[in-house]
This record gives C-alpha cells, structure tokens and sequence, in this order.
C-alpha cells in the first residue's frame, strides 16, 4: 500500500505507547486491539508526531540526534508510511483516520 | 435425543466443566476418549455450561459432532476422538482465567522455566520433551498457562497429550526419554511420564526447526518478545487482548527473549544450553 503521509503527521491520541526497559517500544492500538513493535528510533518518530514537525523536519530532527544512524531520512519515511498504513495517525481534516 | 439414551463423559481442563453428551449405548470411542484425556477425566459436573454433542448417523461422513450452533462430521472413529480432545482443550483453553496462554513447549529446572513459543512443525515439542536429557522437567509440549504469582508469571504444566511423528517418536527414544503410552488406541499420543512443578519463566526461545538451516540464535528486544508471545498467544475469551497485551509485556521485561532456528535435535539443545546457561551437552 502507498501511504499518503499528512503533511504534519500527527499520532492518534487513543494510541499508547509502551516503552520498555531496554529501549525498545510497543504501540498499542485499543481499536484494533493489535500492538506493533517499535525500535529506539521508531519511538523517536513516534514521539515526534505531534502535528508540529513536517516530516521532513522529523528526519532532519532525527539525523541530528542520530548522526551515526546511516539513512536516516528513508527510515523516517517508512516509520511515518507505516504508521499511516496502520491508521496510527490522524487524518489530515485532524480527525481519527477509520 | 432421548434424555433416557444419553451419556455424559464429563471433563475438568484447567478448571473449566466440559462435557461430552452422547447415546448412552456402549461405545469404543468413549473408552478411548477417556484414555486419552487422562488426568483430565471427571465426575459430571451439577450443572454443565459446555457440551458437546455427539451421534452417530447412516451417513458417509458418520460422526456428527455440534458445540456452539456448530456440527463437525467425522469420517471414523480415529478423527473423532481426536477432534474431541482438541475441542476440549480448546474450550478449556479459551475460557481459562489464566493471565495469558500461549501456544508455547515448556520446561523447568532449578526453580526457573524455559519457554518455547511457537506455531504447528517448528520442532517445540521434540525440543520440549528433549529436554528431560539434560536435566529439566517437562511442563508442556504445546499449550501453556501462564499465571501471576507473587508479582512473577509462572507456567503451569499440562498433561495434554504429545502429539508425536514417528520420526520425532524415533528421536526422543534414542535419547532414553520415558514417555507414556500411545493413548485413546491413536499411536501418536504420549504424555511425558512426568511433569515438572510450576515455575518462572526466566528464559524465552521461539524455536524454528529448519533442516536445511544454519543454527542461529537471535537476542530479541523486549518489544518484539511481548509480540512474540501475543502471536503465539491463544486468544482466551475470559481476558480482553489489552489484558493479555499487558501480561505479555509483564513476561517481556521478566525473562529475556531470542529467537532460535536449528537445523537438528542436538544442535537446538546446545543452543538451549547456552541461552539457559549450562555448558553444553
């Protein structure tokens, strides 16, 4: 599926996070009952996703904080495509997306 | 069917009455259906919420078997006591009020549990009852519950019968493990000939049996470890998934997890060692 990132990509309030000892971070989804696994950087641009930041300054915020992560900017990408395909985010009118 | 023509062969699978209701006229079935269930055998309960019903027609497919607006119809005897048994262990399954239950082999050693979550074919229940060779107390092959006790989720073990390939047979023989049976006249069933005690999980493997594989052995993150354990989870209709979620994260952060392919029964044994900490076989 091709996702239509928002311009500024904000998560869903329903959704929880879960952030575990070792870094590591579960999203939960109370409307799917279905929880997705998310790495340090996953978090990070989850975290992000406060319908503040375009996505491309949610990369850019990111290589900065992470300079030695290589490709920073394609892995945001499919964090944020990802989290729309999995209707994570709210839609661009700011409604919950269905 | 006439309420004078009935039998009931009543069930207790982790504290849920099931029973099976059938023409009261002696059948083979209903000797083999109670060997198979073992320890799980009870008296009739005063009031049964499951049933399940069984009658035999003139028909091809001759077994008719109805639970919940559902009827299954069975060719022979064989799948008959079979599908019965996974019914049975379904319904106990789902309705159990344990915190989670998980499609999971498991075994104890020293006070702490070993966990191997995993689907159908990916070699837990060798792997399992294997264990007894190195020291451990089998648990469970396939289905287990997982409780909360004193703040530490424990597995409990389940006497549910081990369903064994003959060539999976062939290889736990040669290794001297005392098995029991084959149960219900079905020469695939066995129950270990002894089950360890409840114990905390303190280690987590997903085991993947491959022949053509190269041994591997993967440390997962907590994250991707609570997930494991929901994929491999048994959906109880008595917890909501938000409840089973958060049992599963609470196991994530108790024991660490991996995920291990291997291509043989000797090779996902050392692999076992060296997770759990013992030298190797």
């Amino acid at each position: 599926m091709v996702a239509n990132i928002p311009e500024r990509p904000q998560r869903r309030a329903n959704v929880e996070m879960q952030v575990m000892p070792d870094g590591s971070a579960l999203l939960y989804d109370p409307r799917t009952d279905q929880g997705h696994v998310l790495t340090a950087l996953g978090a990070l641009v989850w975290d992000m996703c406060d319908g503040s930041m375009s996505g491309e300054a949610i990369s850019a915020e990111c290589a900065a904080l992470l300079p030695q992560q290589p490709d920073t900017a394609s892995i945001v990408h499919a964090l944020l495509a990802s989290f729309q395909d999995l209707h994570l985010l709210q839609t661009a009118e700011g409604t919950d997306a269905v | 069917m006439n309420d004078q023509a009935i039998t009931d062969l009543a069930f207790n699978v982790f504290g849920q009455p099931i029973v099976v209701r059938a023409s009261a006229q002696p059948a083979t079935w209903h000797t083999r259906l109670i060997d198979l269930m073992g320890p799980y055998n009870a008296p009739a309960p005063a009031h049964a919420s499951e049933i399940i019903g069984v009658e035999q027609v003139a028909d091809a497919t001759p077994w008719h078997v109805t639970y919940d607006k559902y009827t299954n119809m069975l060719v022979d005897e064989d799948h008959l006591v079979q599908h019965l048994e996974w019914r049975i262990f379904t319904i106990g399954v789902l309705q159990s009020v344990a915190a989670l239950s998980v499609h999971a082999g498991a075994a104890t050693r020293a006070g702490g549990a070993l966990l191997l979550p995993g689907l159908s074919g990916t070699g837990k229940t060798t792997l399992s009852l294997a264990l007894a060779s190195q020291g451990w107390q089998v648990l469970t092959d396939d289905v287990s519950l997982l409780d909360v006790v004193a703040d530490e989720i424990i597995v409990q073990p389940c006497a549910r019968c081990c369903h064994l390939a003959p060539d999976a047979l062939g290889q736990l023989m040669a290794k001297h493990i005392a098995l029991n049976g084959p149960f219900g006249d079905l020469p695939e069933y066995f129950r270990p000939a002894e089950l360890g005690q409840p114990g905390p999980v303190r280690w987590i493997v997903a085991p993947s049996y491959a022949p053509d594989a190269e041994l591997g052995l993967t440390r997962l993150t907590q994250a991707e470890t609570a997930a494991l354990l929901i994929g491999a989870g048994l959906r109880q209709t008595s917890r909501t998934l938000r409840e089973q979620w958060a049992a599963a994260i609470k196991l994530a952060c108790q024991a660490p997890g991996y995920r291990l392919s291997f291509p043989s029964l000797n090779a996902g044994l050392a692999a076992l060692a060296e997770v759990t900490g013992e030298p190797l076989p």
